[in-house]
């Protein structure tokens, strides 16, 4: 009976020095797991280009422009921006905002500067009251030549969801 | 596998049959060589790839001469299969291995990079591939070709916006950037079953992935909290660590190869600039450049230099940065997008729209693809 809980005793501490040298091997990626945080997804809808959405009106608004690597919109176009709110705020429909940006310094920088465009955007339209949930946002950088431009345009769109 | 036996190579090589050590010569040395005419009856054709391959590799002097010491690379093939040795002046295989891989080229590619590995201690680059964006379909996609160009095959076909991609280790996985959903993501492709998942859909862009070089972790920009920040995520996404915190545009991160410092470019100065941090977050540290204008950062897996495009005006050229002196040398001008093959010693990059390969030591710049679209975001694995 001795022998038996010994072996008990034994083999459980075999087992706890085994998962001790076992998360101390993985240690390193366990302890990077719990640093991270799980991140937002975005909400999936229909494609903006797929079967179920439909472009509406193209054009319709100016669309904002910047200068050289800017993304502050400046007060020129906050002017746009206020007649096009005015026009959301009255309308049912969702607007899709895109973004370009020169790609000369590279493509990366163009995308990643195109996303903080279309975010001053959509921030300065939530400021004058359009709601959150109406603004989608796709930022293109260089890649997408039709609308990489050096701004933000607008489109007023039907999602398959509405 | 058993390996297929070549009985008169077998007899051949029998007396280093059990000898598989590498003897590391002098770190870069053009060794002098002597490749015998191998055996067998794919042995003409095998031989020529493992030359070709050999005089790629840059560090290798293969002599046609036999006189005077050198080394001597022997094999047989048949059917592809290769039986590969290596011998050292003074007559002591140093290797002699089976290679069964699925085709002769492969085989010859693993046995070039078998010999440049034993005799300068570092990896070779003839198995290795290169990822790049390619518009020759007309819209952009993600291609992948072996080190010499060989071998191209288109991996997306969105008929979109494919960018950034990102090697794997051992060139079986590609991270990239698609706009298939219409907004940027990052998804994974692995080259041998097709399996395509996306991994990082937050809202707002996702861009820029680069796998760690144990494949686990990915550092990447993402705009979900306001502005571009750098992250690392896993290779399976869901969850990620900021790194960064600031409000201008982090981007193009970049692992140190021992996993332990990301290296990007930030804006914070008005113009894109590099910076250090660790992988676990901390402050930022600038490395001094003297360039007006830094993008595109890819650090050597020997961990010396971080290359990087290098922007004077509308003037690219690429730069490396040594990590140890802090000095910073121009080494092709009119190319960008540099990505360091598993060597160290040679780089991907795009000139004119073409992808090419730089060679640090002979100051040596070779088109490896032309003709095929306008090229882009070259990604070497490691």
């Amino acid at each position: 009976m001795k022998f038996k809980r010994l072996h008990f005793l034994l083999s459980a501490a075999a087992l706890l020095t085994g998962c001790s040298l076992f998360q101390g091997d993985m240690g390193d990626e366990a302890d990077d797991t719990v640093e991270m945080l799980e991140h937002p997804r975005r909400r999936e809808i229909p494609s903006l280009f797929g079967p179920g959405s439909e472009r509406l009106r193209g054009g319709h608004f100016p669309p904002v422009k910047f200068s050289g690597n800017g993304w502050q919109i400046s007060k020129e176009e906050t002017v746009k921006l206020k007649t096009t709110a005015r026009w959301l705020k009255g309308n049912p429909h969702r607007v899709l905002l895109t973004a370009g940006a020169s790609g000369s310094e590279s493509a990366e920088y163009a995308r990643q500067l195109s996303d903080l465009r279309v975010q001053s955007v959509r921030q300065t339209l939530i400021g004058e009251g359009v709601a959150a949930e109406r603004i989608l946002t796709a930022s293109y950088g260089a890649d997408i030549p039709s609308v990489s431009f050096e701004g933000v345009s607008f489109a007023i769109i039907r999602t398959g969801e509405e | 596998m058993l390996p297929h036996v070549n009985l008169p190579l077998a007899a051949a090589f029998l007396s280093g049959a059990l000898t598989c050590s590498a003897t590391a010569a002098p770190e870069n040395a053009h060794l002098p060589a002597v490749m015998e005419e191998f055996i067998g009856g794919t042995g003409l054709s095998a031989g020529g790839l493992v030359s070709a391959a050999l005089r790629r590799s840059g560090r290798i002097n293969l002599k046609t001469d036999p006189l005077g010491q050198h080394w001597i690379i022997r094999a047989g093939s048949s059917a592809g299969r290769i039986d590969g040795a290596l011998v050292s002046p003074g007559g002591k295989v140093i290797f002699n291995r089976h290679y069964d891989l699925s085709d002769m080229r492969h085989n010859a590619h693993a046995f070039a990079d078998d010999i440049v590995e034993a005799l300068t201690g570092e990896p070779g680059i003839a198995f290795s591939r290169v990822a790049f964006v390619s518009d020759r379909s007309g819209s952009k996609e993600v291609y992948v070709c072996d080190s010499d160009g060989q071998q191209l095959m288109q991996v997306t076909r969105d008929r979109g916006v494919n960018a950034s991609p990102s090697m794997g280790p051992g060139g079986e996985i590609i991270a990239f950037t698609s706009y298939i959903s219409g907004f940027p993501d990052v998804w994974t492709i692995d080259l041998s079953s097709g399996e395509r998942t996306r991994i990082v859909s937050a809202p707002g862009t996702n861009s820029g992935a680069a796998f760690s070089r144990d494949g686990q972790r990915i550092v990447l920009s993402m705009t979900h909290e306001g502005d571009p920040e750098i992250y690392v995520t896993t290779n399976r996404g869901g969850r990620s660590k900021r790194l960064t915190e600031s409000r201008s545009i982090e981007f193009s991160p970049a692992w140190a190869p021992d996993g332990e410092r990301v290296v990007f470019c930030s804006d914070a100065t008005g113009s894109p600039q590099l910076y250090l941090v660790p992988r676990r977050g901390g402050d930022p540290e600038r490395l001094e450049t003297g360039i007006p204008m830094c993008t595109d950062p890819d650090w050597s897996p020997n961990g010396r230099h971080i290359a990087f495009t290098a922007h004077r005006g509308s003037e690219r050229s690429i730069a490396l940065y040594d990590i140890e002196t802090g000095r910073t040398e121009i080494v092709v001008k009119g190319a960008a997008d540099p990505s360091w093959a598993p060597d160290s010693l040679h780089l991907a990059a795009v000139k004119d729209g073409d992808l090419i390969v730089y060679n640090l030591h002979a100051g040596r710049t070779d088109r490896l693809l032309t003709g095929i679209g306008r090229i882009s975001e070259p990604s070497w694995s490691k």
